[in-house]
């Protein structure tokens, strides 16, 4: 998370996680993000970004918002190696750092596939 | 001096005199006789091996009356929301694709799908709810994959595609998609009659490694969990589907083979003979269930 | 690339808009491996950005984390009649676009 934010103190609230907490699949985990902002000139999102701590890669995507989003929220589907907590830091114009997590529990299919 | 024999049971000092023994024995060689005369050495049939877990209820080969429940009612809120969403089901994505295929001309005589079949939302509405069928021209099992590439062959004089291929998935999604909404109406008659019989047997026969027959799993344990899976009836009325494991849409033939797979047992290839019957007596069982194609499972 | 986009045809100004893309990629992870045990090539889109009234309002930078066939929920400030154009781009270079109008009402 640090590395996200270069350092700076990443505070917990007003970023919620909306993702479910008993996975179907680890290849696909809908999750929508939402950051409580005005999203006006003065005070809005920059950024947002997805971490999964135990994923091969962490950094899972990073979004770019702008005061013409009207709102800071993203709703799309990810990849998730093991049981971890999905967290998204928002960057907000103001130079302050949020986040926000939600643990998600990933099973493993019961029967085989075909061998192709 | 060694001992003298003498039986507990009667009494009797000498082995002639022994009147337990001698009937014993002889009774009991004659049972194990009888027994291993009586008994069917052939493979039993699923009915009359009871099942691993002392469960009930019986098998049941009649189809499951009055209508089976869909596998979309086992599968989670996400799924379900998922497969209901037209923009964010991501099968539709491969109906949009077939869209195209069906417009763009194919082989020798430079013909579309839709040279012959006009719209496809006219032309193919409740099609692919009744396969599959017979052939009748070969006498063999007809699925809608099946039906495509005989178009493609025979019609557009073009080659088949290979199952599992982009554009064979693409074509079957969006034939299926067509007759979303409406009643399976796959018939059984005197003509495919023996294939249905086929795939009845193939159902209920056990299989592989495990010795498991299709029924044990999708009649008798449904509802109860394998690991973190429900066990639905196994129905195809949403295929062509896009499965979350596999991260793509596969066929209904797919699903069949890692079924094959997981019970260990060997893998008919695809379009195997097999592997259609199976198909005719799967759309048969799940006669009435709507259609749901492209579908979305995990 | 097929993609799939989900425009509102009209908007009144000021009103947020809930647009939604769907696009047909494997998004290759790099780590699957072959029979041979040889790794698939990673490629994924790495990018996605969309354009309306001239600037970019949406930018997704992405990596092998998000699944299959990628789906992006977003939102867009309704300001003027115009063009949303979305643009993006995988690892091996090959990239999409598509292009959608919305009319803004006062």
């Amino acid at each position: 998370m640090r590395e996200v934010s270069g350092g700076a103190v990443v505070n917990p609230g007003r970023v919620i996680v909306d993702t479910p907490t008993l996975a179907d699949n680890g290849h696909s985990i809908p999750v929508r993000i939402t950051v409580e902002s005005p999203m006006t000139p003065e005070d809005y999102v920059q950024r947002v970004t997805i971490l999964a701590e135990r994923n091969p890669r962490p950094i899972v995507a990073s979004f770019m918002f702008s005061p013409a989003s009207g709102r800071a929220e993203v709703m799309t589907r990810i990849r998730l190696a093991d049981i971890q907590d999905v967290v998204a830091v928002a960057q907000l114009a103001n130079g302050t750092y949020w986040y926000g997590q939600t643990k998600v529990i990933v099973t493993e299919l019961a029967c085989l596939e075909e061998v192709r | 001096m060694a001992r003298r024999f003498w039986c507990r049971w009667c009494r009797a000092r000498d082995r002639a005199g022994c009147d337990l023994i001698q009937p014993m024995w002889w009774l009991w060689f004659m049972s194990i006789g009888i027994w291993c005369a009586v008994t069917p050495w052939s493979s039993h049939s699923a009915e009359s091996i009871p099942p691993i877990f002392s469960i009930s209820p019986p098998a049941s080969s009649t189809p499951l009356a009055p209508l089976g429940r869909s596998g979309i009612t086992f599968a989670s809120p996400d799924i379900r929301q998922l497969q209901a969403d037209n923009f964010a089901n991501p099968g539709m994505l491969w109906v949009t694709r077939g869209e195209t295929i069906w417009r763009t001309p194919s082989g020798v005589k430079g013909q579309a799908c839709a040279s012959c079949h006009q719209d496809a939302q006219q032309s193919m509405q409740g099609v692919s709810a009744r396969y599959p069928r017979l052939d009748t021209g070969r006498g063999t099992i007809l699925n809608i994959e099946g039906q495509i590439n005989r178009c493609r062959q025979e019609q557009q004089a073009t080659t088949p595609w290979v199952y599992e291929s982009a554009d064979l998935l693409a074509m079957t999604a969006y034939l299926n998609y067509q007759s979303r909404g409406m009643p399976i109406a796959v018939t059984i008659d005197t003509d495919n009659r023996t294939q249905w019989e086929r795939g009845k047997a193939i159902f209920h026969r056990r299989q592989g490694q495990m010795n498991l027959a299709c029924v044990h799993c999708h009649e008798q344990l449904v509802g109860r969990k394998l690991l973190t899976d429900t066990l639905s009836e196994g129905h195809g009325n949403a295929y062509p589907i896009y499965r979350l494991e596999w991260q793509t849409v596969g066929s209904l033939q797919r699903r069949l083979r890692s079924c094959f797979n997981g019970v260990r047992a060997a893998i008919p290839d695809y379009g195997a003979e097999e592997l259609l019957a199976l198909e005719l007596y799967l759309g048969w069982r799940s006669s009435g269930l709507t259609v749901e194609a492209p579908g979305v499972r995990r | 690339m097929l993609a799939r986009i989900q425009v509102p045809s009209q908007a009144r100004r000021g009103e947020v808009m809930t647009i939604r893309i769907s696009i047909q990629h494997a998004m290759e992870t790099g780590y699957r491996l072959d029979d041979f045990g040889r790794a698939y090539p990673k490629n994924v889109i790495h990018t996605l950005s969309c354009h309306y009234g001239g600037k970019e309002v949406f930018r997704a930078e992405m990596g092998s984390g998000i699944a299959a066939n990628p789906y992006f929920e977003f939102y867009v400030l309704a300001d003027q009649s115009g063009e949303l154009r979305f643009e993006w781009q995988d690892d091996s270079g090959v990239g999409g676009a598509e292009r959608a109008t919305v009319q803004v009402v006062t």
